[in-house]
């Protein structure tokens, strides 16, 4: 999807520099923005957000690779990578999250299908804890 | 039967070899029939309606790109019942005429020829504001606001090419691009694509250059059309 340089294979759609948008923008295959956008974005692709875009809008999309500013939730149907240079201020959705060292993120993520809450009981466990003290006592 | 339909500036003396060449090519091929001359001519609708009524099956615009996309515009209001009826062309621009090059239309004595070859091909039309266009739409001014499928807006910030490309006859596109014009936007520091069923120019009095032949202003909105046209190629056709 996503190679080391910042491209996208087969960008339907591509918002470069010096172009500002804004409104709801659906489509359905892959997005590279470049530039500024305000509203929402929804894709059925994957969407490549570059180094010096500047979105305001809620992103939906199958995967996102973030490299600029983001004020709104991004919410991916598979994976998310956000890179060195992505600020990101927002939630954010995804089953798969890569984060670079030197990117804020400044909201609340949620790991959707196949990330169990965990059963915490903590009576049981103090139970169990107890018994093996007691085991290692009596030898 | 032809009909010939010589644009008005093709009355003035600088044409007139040109035209006796033609003229003569056109007797040594043997497709000779009817004229027009615009000028003189005050309603070219009625006119051409009249030798279609007549039988006319082969309409030819003697002229510049203008003269092709006036006359062709005709032909598409009556093609809807008189399906035969085809579009041929003989440029006459000193310039390079970008619609008879992309036809494969290069020079005088090949255009006779090529009318001669009959190679009749049919293009689907894209629409702006009540006429139709045939391969593109170019707009070079600084702070265009362009409006796409009503859903939202894009206004470039620097000065850029703006170019709207129909992709109506482009043959190899996936399925999510057929039936969609195409927007791109070139300036210093790149380019930007959109696909699109709707574009609206919404500056007033903005120069909009149509097949790089001639201007309107705007605003003009912008869509593919159900209109087709039969025109006689050029076996070299680009597009």
């Amino acid at each position: 999807m996503f190679e080391k340089k910042e491209s996208l294979k087969g960008a339907e759609t591509i918002i470069g520099p010096s172009v500002m948008i804004k409104g709801n923008f659906n489509c359905k295959g892959n997005v590279i923005v470049d530039g500024v956008l305000k509203g929402n974005v929804k894709t059925y692709g994957d969407i490549l957000i570059g180094n010096k875009a500047k979105v305001s809008a809620d992103i939906e999309a199958k995967t996102a690779r973030i490299g600029g500013e983001i004020k709104g939730n991004i919410k991916v149907e598979n994976g998310l990578q956000i890179v060195s240079s992505a600020r990101v201020f927002g939630d954010i959705e995804c089953t798969s999250l890569s984060v670079e060292e030197g990117a804020i993120i400044n909201g609340k993520c949620t790991m959707t299908k196949g990330a169990k809450e965990p059963k915490i009981e903590i009576e049981e466990e103090i139970k169990k804890e107890e018994k093996k003290e007691e085991k290692t006592n009596k030898k | 039967m032809y009909v010939y339909i010589y644009d008005e500036f093709t009355n003035q003396a600088k044409y007139k070899k040109l035209l006796y060449k033609i003229e003569r090519r056109l007797t040594d091929l043997n497709l000779n029939g009817e004229t027009i001359r615009l000028g003189a001519l005050k309603d070219l609708k009625t006119a051409i309606e009249d030798k279609i009524k007549r039988g006319a099956k082969t309409i030819v615009a003697v002229g510049d790109g203008q003269t092709v996309n006036r006359i062709m515009n005709i032909i598409v209001d009556k093609s809807r019942e008189k399906k035969y009826l085809t579009l041929g062309i003989i440029s006459l621009d000193e310039k390079i005429n970008f619609v008879a090059n992309s036809l494969g239309i290069k020079n005088i004595e090949d255009a006779c020829d090529i009318l001669l070859a009959r190679r009749v091909e049919t293009f689907k039309l894209a629409q702006i504001n009540q006429g139709y266009f045939l391969f593109k739409v170019n707009i070079n001014s600084p702070n265009t606001v362009l409006e796409i499928d009503r859903d939202y807006a894009i206004k470039n910030t620097d000065m850029a090419n703006i170019e709207i490309l129909s992709t109506l006859n482009l043959k190899d596109l996936p399925d999510t691009e057929k039936r969609k014009l195409k927007l791109t936007i070139r300036n210093k520091d790149g380019q930007s694509a959109f696909p699109f069923n709707e574009l609206l120019v919404v500056n007033r009095d903005i120069p909009i250059i149509i097949d790089d032949s001639f201007k309107i202003d705007g605003p003009a909105r912008i869509k593919p059309s159900q209109e087709e046209i039969k025109i006689i190629v050029g076996k070299e056709r680009q597009i």
